[in-house]
């Protein structure tokens, strides 16, 4: 979940590495920058995102990510996915308690 | 300014400990190419983090934990440096033992001098001689001389990068 959650966010708007954590911390997720840095290797590894850097006014130029064509279409299918599960579950649950 | 220079020392000296553990832990779980990119990465990560080192660290988590998260669906890898440490371990046993037979050769010949005796420790032929003149020791200069500690070396550097992988508490599933 937590690739998905990631590619979804760079989408809305291209981040490095802790903004990330943070924007994830934001929506009540309990993450760290030792289970998020991982993912974004094994999606940088597997040409889903690209980094390019910026420079930051705090310190030296930062490593950001944004996605690829490739990541667009594995978010999609991800999506798709997630949304089948999702409602998949939902259903499961209504019906439990009709 | 000469008050930051310390502090700036410190931090990076902390930063390179825990990415020396992590350079150790990742060795068998990924490839020495993707080793080395995790690495770049992780420290220029670190670089540019604003918060206190300490901080940063704590949020990466253990060194072994953080590296099993990058060798995730990965395969486990021969562990080179403790195969080296095996073979050297090894070739020192080989070395301790050997001069222990010889040492134990020249103790026999010298309790009942004048004599001169020969025998072959693994393939080397040694012998020790004690007479009215001194004592000695040696070994043949053959090709045994050569290719004993380097199959000892070839060995043990084989079998200690791989046999690390019993050990482990938690032993990940092999590709």
């Amino acid at each position: 979940m937590l690739p998905l959650v990631v590619l979804q966010l760079i989408q809305q708007e291209e981040s490095y590495g802790y903004e990330l954590v943070e924007r994830l911390t934001a929506l009540d997720l309990e993450v760290s920058t030792g289970l998020v840095y991982p993912v974004l290797n094994r999606l940088e590894r597997d040409s889903l995102v690209t980094t390019f850097s910026r420079s930051s006014p705090s310190g030296p130029p930062r490593k950001y990510f944004a996605l690829t064509d490739a990541g667009a279409i594995a978010l999609a299918v991800a999506r798709h996915q997630w949304e089948q599960t999702a409602t998949a579950v939902s259903d499961a649950i209504e019906l439990e308690r009709e | 300014m000469s008050h930051f220079t310390p502090a700036k020392r410190s931090t990076s000296m902390r930063a390179s400990m825990y990415l020396l553990r992590l350079d150790w832990h990742l060795e068998g779980v990924v490839s020495a190419s993707e080793r080395r990119r995790i690495l770049r990465t992780l420290r220029d990560e670190i670089d540019t983090d604003g918060r206190p080192v300490q901080a940063v660290i704590a949020g990466l988590g253990a060194p072994r934990t953080l590296a099993e998260r990058y060798g995730e669906g990965g395969w486990m890898r021969p562990l080179w440096s403790i195969g080296t440490l095996t073979a050297a371990a090894a070739l020192g046993t080989y070395w301790v033992v050997f001069l222990s037979f010889v040492g134990g050769m020249l103790a026999v010949v010298d309790s009942a001098a004048p004599m001169k005796a020969e025998a072959t420790f693994v393939f080397v032929p040694v012998n020790a001689f004690s007479n009215d003149q001194g004592f000695g020791i040696g070994w043949s200069g053959g090709w045994e001389w050569l290719v004993v500690p380097i199959v000892i070396i070839a060995i043990f550097l084989l079998v200690g990068a791989r046999v690390w992988r019993l050990f482990r508490r938690d032993r990940t599933t092999t590709e």
